[in-house]
């Protein structure tokens, strides 16, 4: 994949697959922006963690 | 029985097969893309991400009683927060004594401040209703269901390229919100 930027949220969030996961973790290591969009975006998701238990929709 | 399923099961009205079925699910469903989301963490060292994974997984086996999630949600927030907390606590650990790995260190970590988690918890449903449908039901998909990008392209019927885009739209609308909330700066 070319556009391995726009992974940060799916990583930072768990859900993208191995292999992709695996790409954007080598992808880090050399990008000057991800690293720094990972930091903030974990910290929303960490506070999102806590909802878990209260959050339900159905779509 | 996946582990969404069994994990909806009310824990007291479990049954010990359940139990047993809930910890396989949750290797079933959730080791592989934990362990790549610990690579991460790790900065890429596998045998330290992989001792992670195993110590999240043998802490959702010890709180298997308490592990209990509305139907539609996914247990992959609890288990990367947890991932991500062993983690760090790990590296500090190492930093404070750089030889040992004391298990009853692990046994009397803090538990997340409970008002804290509650006000987070408030503040980022508050957060979650302000960004709109569109934004709110990816996140829904492929956070707190837990499904990866094609899932959720298919459950919503549109592009994976869409998806991606918007999840990460929707995590800059939710930290906007909270940073008018005053919850982060």
């Amino acid at each position: 994949m070319t556009t391995v930027h726009v992974d940060v949220a799916a990583y930072a969030i768990g859900s993208l697959d191995r292999d992709d996961a695996d790409d954007f973790v080598d992808h880090l290591d050399t990008c000057p922006i991800c690293p720094a969009e990972l930091e903030w975006i974990s910290r929303i998701v960490n506070l999102m963690s806590t909802t878990m238990y209260a959050y339900s929709e159905a779509s | 029985m996946s582990a969404s399923a069994v994990a909806t099961i009310e824990p007291a009205t479990r049954t010990p097969r359940d139990r047993d079925e809930l910890i396989r699910s949750l290797y079933a469903e959730h080791a592989g893309p934990l362990l790549a989301f610990t690579l991460g963490l790790t900065g890429g060292d596998r045998h330290r991400a992989e001792d992670v994974v195993q110590e999240t997984l043998v802490r959702a086996w010890r709180n298997a009683d308490k592990l209990h999630i509305e139907e539609g949600t996914s247990l992959r927030p609890w288990l990367v927060a947890v991932a991500r907390r062993i983690v760090i606590d790990n590296h500090r650990r190492r930093k404070a004594r750089p030889t040992e790995v004391d298990d009853a260190v692990l046994a009397t970590l803090p538990a997340p401040d409970e008002i804290e988690r509650i006000t987070s918890s408030v503040a980022v449903q508050r957060a979650l209703r302000s960004i709109g449908p569109a934004h709110r039901e990816v996140l829904f998909e492929m956070y707190f269901r837990g499904g990866n990008g094609e899932q959720a392209a298919a459950r919503l019927n549109v592009p994976v390229g869409t998806i991606k885009s918007r999840v990460y739209r929707a995590l800059r609308m939710l930290r906007a919100e909270l940073e008018q909330q005053g919850v982060i700066k």
